[in-house]
């Protein structure tokens, strides 16, 4: 019960500091001024109907009133109600997202657990250094080094775009092939850096585990190298990376930017990049509620699935 | 008179009679003025050597909105443009006829009236008649929140006379009406967009149209999707009434980086692009087999620019101590790598529609010469008296500037430093001038505001040269003038300019500001950029040029054709194969048949009317999935089935 109360109350802090702060950073309707078309009064007009000429508090005010009723505003840029904007998007987003973080999290609690194990050996001083390395490199760059041996050299996939022109979406087969074949190298290369990226929580965090005084004992009681990986490192050493994960979600947005700007992916990354260099307050807003709500619920349950997995943990 | 007089006006008639035939210029006719203008055939191709296929051109973003009343950015423009025409049109610099046929002002130039050509057709069948121009406008005039409203502000109302004539009644003349206003209108459709707006009103500000059964216009090319942050899919309308675009459909896609836009070039994904290349990639470009560049010139001016109001700028004779500062040649040569044209001290660019109001002999006003500025500096009493380097202020206190370029263009920041680099080589000590790179939607506020010393701007000006009020006059309030240049005879000037119809005199008032322009400077005009479009010449051909314009334009679209070795229609019919081929065509029909796709309506109509014609939609519909899908498909089930057995490995627990 506490924690869904702290979970409204942030949720409507953030919701608060967007607003204001994105209304310092500039105006809207900035570039429409040095526009050789707009005369003084087409701008005041526009302002008006967009409710900018009132003052910042009763705009404040108009758009908590929207929010309950589940209005999230209107786009300034794009001319439409903010929820159609992003509903258009937000599938793409989320079947890229989605997938590629459970997968590239599996994956890297696998790697990590493996590497941990094998501390000093060979194989993991190669994987780090070629980790380090990946990982340093701008993930920008590394995007656009992917399409160009994939798309241009071996022109296995397509260089843009969600779906071939014309394509009519639909349970058929070619749609899924086409889509398939589009999703393919942004979804490779999102699971790449990602599992690179969380590899090295999860290393520390189990080899944190390994320093503990039960797996000496379990060591000391003979049992079986497997199961004191599987059993006794990997699942203490869960505690700690299903907290980051929980944090990783939020920064995850950065990398949907990236790929959905190197691949010309539509989604809801590219929206609040968008929104932010147009000065589109509405839009920004709202994609920071959608996210902020997300991620509010994806730590709430994270916090439930803790008490499941430590049961020292107890939420009233 | 003297001899030197009878030459002077020799000379003037030998520069003014030849401009007048050669502009679109505007004829006297008895009673009112008649207009004048181009018609589009010298450009049309004849025939089109091939019909068919698919062209796809990229742009670098996508659309706001598809309703042309607010469309704001660039991008809502150019989209629409395939779709909509217009009364008049301004075509590599001059005025060309689309649907008006003629256009005459009253002798007070209060009332205009147009005649449109008769048996245009909206895409839905209707016809397009003088009633759907006649609510275009009105709505224009009366509505602030249209986009354009600031082109139709001096209309009163127009009336549609009868089926073809129209009449615009304005509350005072405005010269810069048709190139300003109409050249920029499109028609859109009365009997869609009237019943929005009434059950709307202002709010249909706010609407965006359903694509595409609103989306209906008169253009070569009607809109079938539109998938939002992807692409937008066109066919070509085959009854269009100018000329039949030869190609059947057009695709535009939004590739955001605009180093994958260029990839997609190079791989032929993607015929053309329309969107910012910098000079650096151009010999890699034209090194790829079959890739082109088409270069021209923008008239946008990029200037620095001065608070006039500040001081020391408000003093002439600084702001001229700073235009011997630039070495604009400089600058375009080795910061635009060749790609621009050093501006002109009267800021009127020489290229496109402007080009006939340029006044050549402002041009070397000012040229490069440090010592020049040295001397006008010494005489306002900007010394160096500390012997620091550094010129002081004339009561001796230190002296400096900031000059703001905008961080997203490199050239513009570049540009700054470069000036300040001679600033500061002024001989017998600098001027310090400190360059502020910030984002523009930070700094744009600041200029807008004068709160800045100096910043470089680049200003698009006007199709008719009645821009330079907005740009130069010291209306209060105003807003374009951001220099906050302020000069009588400017102002006079400026307001002649929108209320004088004769060339002639257009002209010679126009030279004169540029005269006054290139003595005062307000700004330091530093170049007009010259733009790269890269495009297929391998596959296409017929694309338009204009020496002012992109690549993708109404006459490209028009004339660009497949050429005839990658034809998937294969011309020289004969009659037995006229009849192999209808039933080749018969049976497309039945293949292809896609519940509401145009394709099929075309189809259709070849077989009734009977003519020799191609199966050209057989082969546009084929699958847009053409090559290396099989291997991708591959490799992306085997990468799946790779990852789901070794995430269920993973989850396997004993």
């Amino acid at each position: 019960m506490y924690r869904i109360v702290t979970s409204i109350i942030t949720f409507f802090a953030v919701v608060t500091l967007v607003f204001f702060l994105s209304r310092l950073t500039g105006d809207p309707l900035a570039e429409l001024a040095n526009d050789p078309r707009i005369t003084p009064e087409v701008l005041e007009s526009i302002k008006r109907l967009f409710g900018l000429d009132k003052p910042v508090y009763v705009q404040y005010i108009d758009y908590l009133k929207n929010l309950f009723r589940g209005e999230l505003g209107f786009s300034l840029h794009y001319m439409r109600p903010v929820m159609d904007v992003i509903l258009e998007r937000l599938p793409y987003t989320l079947a890229l997202l989605v997938p590629s973080i459970t997968i590239s999290n599996l994956l890297a609690y696998r790697i990590g657990t493996e590497l941990a194990w094998r501390r000093g050996s060979r194989l993991e001083v190669t994987t780090l250094t070629l980790s380090i390395f990946l990982r340093s490199v701008p993930y920008f760059w590394l995007a656009i080094v992917f399409l160009y041996i994939f798309s241009v050299k071996l022109e296995w996939t397509p260089l843009y775009g969600a779906m071939s022109p014309g394509m009519s979406p639909g349970l058929n087969w070619e749609f899924i092939r086409d889509y398939l074949w589009h999703y393919v190298l942004p979804f490779f290369v999102l699971v790449f850096r990602e599992t690179i990226a969380f590899l090295f929580y999860v290393r520390s965090a189990m080899i944190d585990v390994l320093g503990e005084d039960y797996i000496v004992t379990a060591r000391a009681k003979g049992l079986p190298d497997k199961v004191i990986k599987r059993s006794y490192v990997a699942r203490n050493g869960i505690l700690p990376i299903v907290t980051i994960l929980g944090m990783r979600y939020a920064f995850l947005i950065d990398g949907a930017v990236l790929t959905e700007t190197v691949f010309s992916y539509p989604g809801t990354g590219r929206l609040v990049f968008e929104s932010i260099y147009n000065r589109d307050f509405w839009l920004l807003q709202g994609v920071v509620v959608i996210l902020a709500a997300s991620v509010i619920i994806v730590n709430f349950i994270i916090d439930l699935i803790y008490a499941v997995l430590d049961p020292r943990v107890k939420y009233g | 008179m003297s001899l030197r007089n009878i030459i002077a006006f020799l000379v003037v008639a030998l520069v003014v009679l030849p401009s007048l035939g050669y502009l679109a210029g505007v004829a006297h006719a008895q009673g009112g003025l008649k207009i004048t203008a181009e018609s589009y055939d010298r450009w049309l191709l004849k025939e089109c050597p091939c019909e068919g296929g698919k062209l796809v051109i990229a742009l670098p973003s996508e659309p706001n909105t598809f309703n042309w009343f607010v469309a704001g950015s660039t991008w809502s423009i150019l989209v629409l443009n395939p779709l909509y025409d217009r009364l008049v049109r301004i075509v590599n610099g001059t005025l060309t006829w689309e649907v008006a046929t003629s256009m005459e002002y009253s002798s007070d130039y209060k009332v205009l009236t147009i005649k449109i050509r008769d048996g245009i057709k909206w895409h839905d069948g209707k016809e397009l008649t003088a009633e759907d121009v006649a609510f275009t406008i009105n709505v224009l005039a009366k509505y602030g929140w249209t986009y354009y409203h600031g082109y139709f502000a001096s209309v009163d109302r127009a009336e549609a006379v009868d089926k073809y004539t129209v009449k615009v009644y304005f509350k005072s003349p405005d010269a810069g009406f048709i190139y300003n206003g109409l050249a920029s209108m499109n028609i859109l459709p009365k009997h869609i967009w009237e019943p929005l707006l009434k059950e709307k009103g202002d709010g249909l500000a706010k609407y965006a149209p359903k694509i595409p059964d609103e989306l209906v216009g008169s253009g070569p090319f009607k809109i079938v999707e539109y998938r939002p942050g992807q692409y937008v899919k066109y066919v070509a309308n085959k009854d269009y009434w100018l000329k039949k675009p030869c190609v059947n459909e057009l695709v535009i896609v939004f590739i955001r980086e605009s180093n994958v836009a260029l990839l997609a070039v190079q791989k032929g994904e993607v015929h053309a692009y329309y969107g910012w290349v910098t000079a650096e990639v151009v010999p890699q470009l034209l090194s790829t087999p079959g890739v082109s560049i088409h270069v021209y010139t923008s008239p946008t001016f990029y200037h620095w620019g001065f608070n006039n109001l500040k001081w020391p700028f408000n003093i002439t004779e600084f702001r001229r101590a700073m235009a011997f500062a630039v070495n604009k040649e400089a600058i375009v040569n080795e910061i635009l790598m060749g790609y621009g044209i050093p501006g002109s001290p009267g800021v009127v660019p020489p290229v496109g529609i402007n080009a006939q109001w340029y006044n050549p002999n402002v041009q070397n006003a000012y040229y490069f010469d440090l010592n020049k500025t040295a001397e006008i500096l010494d005489k306002l009493g900007f010394k160096d008296v500390d012997g620091d380097g550094w010129r002081e202020a004339p009561d001796g206190s230190d002296f400096s500037f900031e000059i703001y370029p905008p961080a997203y263009d490199i050239i513009r920041v570049r540009a700054a430093q470069k000036i300040a680099e001679w600033l500061s080589q002024i001989p017998g000590g600098g001027i310090k001038a400190v360059v502020r790179v910030l984002d523009w939607k930070t700094v744009w506020p600041l200029i807008r505001d004068g709160k800045v010393d100096t910043y470089l701007l680049g200003s698009g000006p006007g199709n008719d040269i009645s821009w330079l009020y907005r740009r130069f006059h010291s209306w209060p309030g105003g807003t374009g003038n951001w220099a906050r240049f302020s000069d009588p005879e400017v102002d006079k000037l400026t307001e002649m300019l929108k209320t004088t119809f004769e060339p002639e005199k257009r002209k010679e008032i126009a030279w004169r500001i540029q005269e006054i322009l290139a003595e005062k400077v307000p700004i330091v005009v530093l170049y007009y950029r010259k733009m790269i479009n890269p495009y297929r010449s391998d596959t296409f051909d017929g694309w338009f040029k204009p020496a002012d314009g992109g690549i993708y334009n109404r006459l490209t679209l028009l004339n660009v054709y497949m050429k005839p070795e990658v034809c998937p229609v294969k011309p020289k019919p004969t009659t037995v194969i006229v009849e192999k081929k209808a039933t080749v065509v018969q049976t497309v029909v039945q293949t292809v048949v896609k519940p509401g796709t145009t394709v099929v309506q075309t189809v259709v109509k070849t077989l009734t009317t009977a003519t020799p014609v191609q199966p050209a939609p057989a082969t546009t519909p084929t699958t847009p999935v053409e090559k290396g899908p099989n291997y991708a498909l591959i490799a992306a089930i085997i990468v799946i089935i790779v990852v789901v057995a070794a995430a269920a490995l993973l989850m396997r627990r004993k």
